[in-house]
């Protein structure tokens, strides 16, 4: 029960990351790779408050939320300067650059890592499984609301227009880097919190909890259900999370669990990029544009 | 004191020769590609693996290191027709055709990673053996060997791009790819050797990065950093003395950072070139698209 219960976190909280990465690819025609990053932000922070500095949950909770809302905004001031694959690039050294900068700083823990304690809310520990599964699915529902209110919002519509081509977008009186500013604070927010209901259910945050190896994995659950609809990071992160537990089932040592877990989510971006570009439910591939600034 | 700036001389070379193969390799792939690919990685982690692999069955260094080599080579011609023909065709956006590379290159992590653990192993065939020179300055055979290896290298890249029919044709297709095919430059032929040969490099850069630093299935990705800020300084176009000079800086600001500040703050060095690198020519395009 145990198990499932952790499946369950697991879910909720990667359903709103790659849920965060929908809104900003999906709906802005921005895909990051800093997301490990922010997430890890938000947990480092979350863990330093809780832990070293004894904070109580009602700062450590907003103090996350904000340092993924700040963290995503660097992300989105670089996207402005940026054409599509060079700001991929560059987002995904932003995640090289902070975990290199948490391994190396004493201040978190340096590769030892954050030791937090256990976090009670109104008698309630918030690293008991049934209650961090019902906090992670509060927040992956949270993300996937956010997602399926913007598409039908006046924001979600111009982010749409400027998402297809920017020069129209603004030829329309549309404000294109606001709006992306304005998406790019919502999914930093939902980040920053996954941060929080991760570091307070594992209570131990640690460099390695951060890697490139999730970078991908947030872009690929985004990929794999489809960008541009709000259900398809649902499916992605199902698909994910639950897929490589199967690898338990066939008997390989736990040393070559990581490896495998590679092969799996680099062989699924790779598929799902070259045979079905939309994902399972998606509705939007992201083309070359005939005015794309790209080096090409 | 001299001899620490001079011993500090010697790493910087060594690591200058590697980041310049890497660099190299990495930019001859960009012509056909024309986006920043991971799939650059691929050679930097499998060659010296396989010959890691060959060397511990035959005992031959030699052999490793061709058999290794060769593979990149086969490779990369294989990458180039499977995956990067069909992208190319499909007209997405740089990013998804990125997205597809870096799938490619976290799947080969995984392989390695499966096939011989995450413990490091390494490759030095001289065991840290070591010339002397004055000054009691102290350059391993390793380091000879890959500053050896790196200026014949770059000298045969050289001749090869400025004195030969396929160099021309190369620089041809990397000016304007349309253009080269109205031509009647067989755009495609070139771009499987540009991928072949860019993976040799690629993979001799690995090698030659293995003499120095232990083999992880993690190795490849900071040279493949490193070469992209050197595709990034020449804004895509293939300036390989922009990119030779750009791994220059780099690995010489790393070997002052590692001196300075200890060995795990060097490689953010590299990161923090490319993310200042991309937004400045960045900035640079957006204010040229705004004159115009």
């Amino acid at each position: 029960m145990e198990y499932l219960l952790h499946l369950l976190v697991m879910f909720g909280i990667f359903g709103a990351l790659a849920s965060a990465a929908n809104i900003d690819a999906g709906y802005g025609g921005v895909l990051s790779f800093a997301y490990a990053a922010v997430f890890g932000a938000g947990a480092y922070v979350t863990a330093y408050l809780l832990g070293p500095q004894s904070a109580p949950v009602w700062l450590a909770l907003p103090a996350a939320v904000a340092v993924g809302i700040g963290a995503n905004l660097i992300v989105a001031a670089i996207a402005s300067r940026l054409a599509d694959g060079d700001f991929a690039v560059a987002t995904l050294a932003a995640h090289g650059l902070f975990a290199a900068v948490v391994a190396n700083t004493d201040l978190v823990g340096g590769p030892m890592g954050l030791q937090i304690p256990q976090v009670q809310v109104g008698g309630l520990s918030l690293s008991s499984p049934i209650v961090a599964a019902a906090i992670a699915l509060s927040l992956l529902t949270l993300s996937v609301a956010a997602a399926y209110k913007l598409q039908r919002s006046s924001l979600g519509r111009a982010l749409r227009v400027v998402r297809e081509d920017a020069v129209l977008a603004r030829s329309l009186g549309i404000d294109a880097s606001a709006c992306r500013v304005a998406a790019m604070a919502a999914s930093g927010a939902l980040v920053g919190a996954a941060g929080f209901v991760f570091a307070s259910y594992v209570q131990f945050v640690h460099p390695d909890s951060f890697t490139t190896r999730e970078a991908v994995l947030i872009v690929c659950m985004a990929i794999a259900g489809g960008l541009g609809t709000p259900w398809g990071a649902v499916a992605g992160a199902a698909l994910l999370v639950l897929l490589p537990e199967g690898l338990r089932w066939v008997g390989l040592p736990a040393a070559s669990e990581g490896a495998m877990r590679d092969i799996l989510y680099g062989s699924l971006l790779a598929a799902f990029v070259l045979l079905r570009p939309a994902g399972l439910f998606g509705c939007f591939v992201p083309a070359a544009k005939p005015h794309d600034t790209t080096v090409r | 004191m001299i001899e620490s700036f001079a011993q500090l001389g010697i790493i910087a070379a060594a690591s200058f020769s590697v980041y310049a193969l890497a660099s190299l390799g990495f930019l001859l792939i960009y012509i056909p590609a024309k986006f920043f690919n991971f799939t650059a990685a691929v050679p930097v982690l499998l060659t010296p693996y396989i010959a890691y692999a060959v060397i511990q069955r035959s005992g031959s260094f030699a052999l490793g290191c061709l058999i290794s080599l060769a593979a990149a080579g086969i490779l990369g011609g294989f990458l180039y027709q499977v995956v990067f023909r069909r992208l190319g065709a499909s007209g997405y956006s740089a990013t998804i055709q990125l997205v597809a590379t870096l799938g490619i290159y976290t799947a080969a992590v995984g392989v390695i990673g499966l096939i011989f653990g995450q413990q490091s192993v390494r490759i030095d065939p001289f065991e840290s053996e070591a010339i002397l020179l004055p000054l009691e300055i102290r350059v391993s055979f390793a380091q000879a060997l890959s500053i050896g290896t790196a200026a014949a290298a770059i000298l045969c890249f050289h001749v090869v791009w400025r004195r030969t029919e396929v160099g021309l044709r190369l620089r041809a297709m990397a000016d304007d790819m349309i253009l080269a095919r109205i031509l009647s430059i067989p755009v495609s032929r070139y771009a499987m050797f540009a991928f072949a040969a860019g993976f040799v490099l690629l993979g001799l850069a690995g090698v030659l990065g293995g003499f120095d630093s232990a083999l992880r299935p993690t190795f490849a990705f900071p040279l493949v950093v490193v070469a992209m800020v050197a595709a990034a300084v020449g804004q895509g176009n293939a300036r390989f003395a922009a990119a030779l000079a750009a791994s220059a800086v780099i690995a010489i600001a790393e070997t002052a950072v590692a001196w300075y500040a200890g060995e795990a703050w060097a490689r953010p060095v590299s990161l923090v070139c490319l993310i200042v690198i991309l937004v400045w020519a960045g900035t640079q395009r957006r204010n040229s698209l705004r004159q115009v």
